[in-house]
């Protein structure tokens, strides 16, 4: 997973990261110490200096922060408004299963096979491994174990229960959801 | 109906508990005006107290129930309370009241028409945090961290009300990072537990209320020492509209939550290095407990922040005694959490492996990884999309209090912090067995907040020691001056130049 996510980053990387913002940071302070000298010494005609310095101080960041923040707000509270509206469309189960979603994980599978293991039960997932985070997150409190063998229940995932070796022999036929996601109870 | 009354009542639990602890500390006084003022920075103490004493319980084997909390924060509460009895006071006495002056709602509106920079951030300040509470409330938990770290901690402790061990130290939830620390999770069950259902999307609004708190803590630090709204007000707007922290706090993880303890702990830190309080120095040590509390490297962060006022502010071996005392109190409070993970084999993060710190040989093998390490946190620093150049804003600052003279002692320590910081991430960059562009990739964009908010307690800090340091009447150049002298005394109808 970290080969392809590095992968798949390294055009972002090559592109945004090692270009021109070399300097970008040291630019950027520079801007705002520029800002101070300037205003220090607009102030400087009228005031002593270390006065117009110390005014210079107090009013380069406030006015910087000050027009930063009332171009930003509208913008922000647009932004979370329509965030809201999108997202109180989403019904509680929805909303609960909404990471598993975005993983692309068949949580109405999860949700099935949570109907029919007990909650106080241990479970081997059999099959892709990628989903199993998740899983290990909807199908609390039930555990999930490093073996089969110490499981009570096996979930096939996108897998057969020929899958499982010897250890298919602990287990009762499974039960389909659909073809190649069920589960099975240890005999 | 429980499911609002429940947790509204957990953080007025909160709330209150840390208004005893302000009182304890000598904090606040006894006015009703005060006591609102502080609720902020009470929300912050509390929860920092509360979580980690709640942590202790756990460790010692109390079940994690709203009784245990209760028990918690009356415990806590009641301490503070005897500490202040044994002063001889309540909280501390109020003010005296001019008399005639304004009272009761009067009271609060004539200060709010005194001020109009403070009234206009209230206002604009106060819409912002609904329309923000209203978005977390509808929030689902979709974000990879929020749900495979942090909400499933949090849903196990209610599931549970206790550590199930094999949730921690089985392979199958090795990914999880079950060894980070358990503040944020337990903020979040507190919600569960009060609630009395697991709701993984109101619970948004828990987080949420960190940046509030926040936002009215460093407000009420900030006017406690002094500092005026001007220089403030539009600083911490800025700080909490910028995308960088909403998105991140919303997205269930814990990096701004680390970012708002530490932060707050660096400016009250800051405050401790000019003005030598020790009420500064035990909140400061207080919230770097929470980060520590809060993420892993929240423990190194607090040692690096304490380090640097220690070298700024090295004036006598009192002060001395009272860092290391502060420093003492952080690592002790992170013991009972690391105690739990070691008996129970809990696998340390192997993104980090610290037993190869200082392993000379791997380190200069993997060199390489330095400058990759430099350059993207540099690049995340330097992109001002997620932050409005607050760091910046910060540095700048910093740099020219230094350069000018203006509480040189607080400025060096803010940018010697958020270098040791810069450094620590770089550290962590070149030890850790990730791929670096990946591992870089992944975590350069929210690594960098706690710098971010480093930058912005400068910010928020030095205008007001340069203000303070000022007369209160600014002082006309003296040619200036002299100028408007001579022409004030220049007979009339004379021609002549001063």
């Amino acid at each position: 997973m970290a080969a392809v996510a590095a992968s798949a980053g390294r055009g972002r990387w090559r592109a945004d990261r090692y270009g021109a913002r070399a300097m970008t940071l040291a630019l950027e302070i520079g801007g705002v110490l520029i800002g101070f000298l300037g205003v220090a010494a607009l102030l400087g005609t009228q005031l002593d200096r270390v006065t117009a310095i110390r005014l210079a101080a107090l009013m380069v960041p406030a006015v910087l922060a000050m027009s930063l923040a009332t171009a930003s707000l509208w913008p922000t509270w647009q932004l979370l408004i329509k965030e809201t509206g999108r997202d109180s469309k989403l019904s509680p189960d929805e909303a609960a299963l909404a990471g598993g979603t975005a993983a692309r994980v068949p949580v109405g599978f999860l949700s099935w096979a949570a109907g029919q293991i007990p909650s106080s039960s241990t479970f081997f997932l059999q099959g892709r491994r990628s989903p199993v985070l998740w899983a290990t997150y909807q199908l609390m409190p039930r555990r999930e174990v490093s073996t089969p063998g110490g499981a009570d229940w096996v979930i096939l995932y996108a897998s057969t229960v020929q899958a499982l070796g010897a250890a298919r022999a602990y287990f009762e036929p499974p039960t389909w959801f659909v073809p190649g996601f069920g589960i099975a109870r240890r005999r | 109906m429980r499911g609002v009354l429940g947790p509204l009542a957990a953080n007025l639990l909160l709330a209150g508990c840390g208004l005893t602890l302000l009182g304890g500390l000598g904090q606040v006084r006894r006015s009703a005006l005060e006591l609102a003022a502080a609720l902020g920075l009470a929300f912050l103490c509390g929860a920092a107290a509360v979580g980690q004493l709640t942590i202790l319980a756990l460790v010692a084997g109390i079940p994690f129930t709203a009784l245990t909390v209760t028990g918690v924060a009356i415990a806590i509460s009641s301490c503070a309370i005897a500490v202040m009895w044994r002063r001889g006071v309540g909280l501390a006495a109020p003010r005296q009241r001019r008399p005639g002056g304004p009272r009761g709602l009067a009271g609060y509106r004539g200060i709010l028409l005194a001020h109009p920079i403070l009234t206009a951030f209230v206002l604009v300040f106060g819409i912002y945090a609904v329309i923000g509470a209203v978005r977390a409330d509808v929030m689902p938990m979709s974000l990879w961290d929020g749900w495979a770290i942090w909400a499933r901690k949090a849903i196990l402790v209610t599931d549970f009300s206790h550590l199930p061990a094999a949730f921690f130290n089985t392979a199958p939830y090795g990914a999880s990072h079950p060894d980070y620390p358990l503040l944020l999770p337990l903020l979040e069950a507190t919600w569960f537990r009060f609630a009395d259902h697991v709701d993984t999307q109101a619970v948004h609004i828990e987080l949420w209320l960190l940046l509030v708190a926040f936002v009215w803590a460093a407000a009420f630090v900030l006017a406690r020492h002094g500092a005026r709204a001007i220089t403030w007000a539009p600083l911490l707007l800025l700080v909490s509209i910028a995308g960088g922290t909403w998105t991140q706090l919303l997205s269930g993880s814990a990096d701004v939550p680390l970012a708002i303890f530490a932060g707050l702990g660096v400016l009250l830190a800051g405050y401790w290095t000019t003005g030598g309080r020790g009420g500064d120095l035990a909140l400061a040590a207080l919230l770097l407990a929470a980060g520590a509390n809060t993420k892993n490297e929240g423990l190194p962060i607090a040692l690096l922040v304490l380090l640097a006022a220690g070298v700024v502010s090295a004036r006598s071996p009192t002060s001395l005694r009272r860092l290391a005392l502060a420093a003492g109190s952080v690592v002790i409070a992170t013991v009972p959490w690391h105690l739990w993970t070691a008996i129970h084999h809990v696998p340390a993060d192997p993104d980090v492996p610290l037993a190869r710190a200082f392993d000379l040989p791997y380190l200069f093998a993997r060199a390489d990884r330095i400058w990759l390490g430099v350059k993207g946190l540099h690049n995340q620093l330097a992109n001002q999309n997620g932050w409005l150049y607050v760091l910046p804003i910060g540095a700048a600052t910093a740099i020219a209090s230094l350069v000018w003279g203006v509480a040189r002692r607080a400025a060096g320590f803010y940018l010697l912090t958020g270098v040791l910081m810069f450094l620590m991430y770089l550290w962590a960059y070149w030890l850790s067995p990730e791929p670096i562009r990946y591992y870089v990739i992944t975590t350069d964009y929210r690594v960098i907040d706690v710098i971010v908010f480093v930058g912005l307690a400068a910010a928020l800090h030095l205008p007001g020691e340069s203000l303070a340091a000022s007369s209160d009447t600014p002082r006309i150049r003296s040619s200036v001056r002299r100028r408007r002298l001579a022409t004030v005394r220049r007979p009339r109808g004379s021609d002549a130049r001063p």
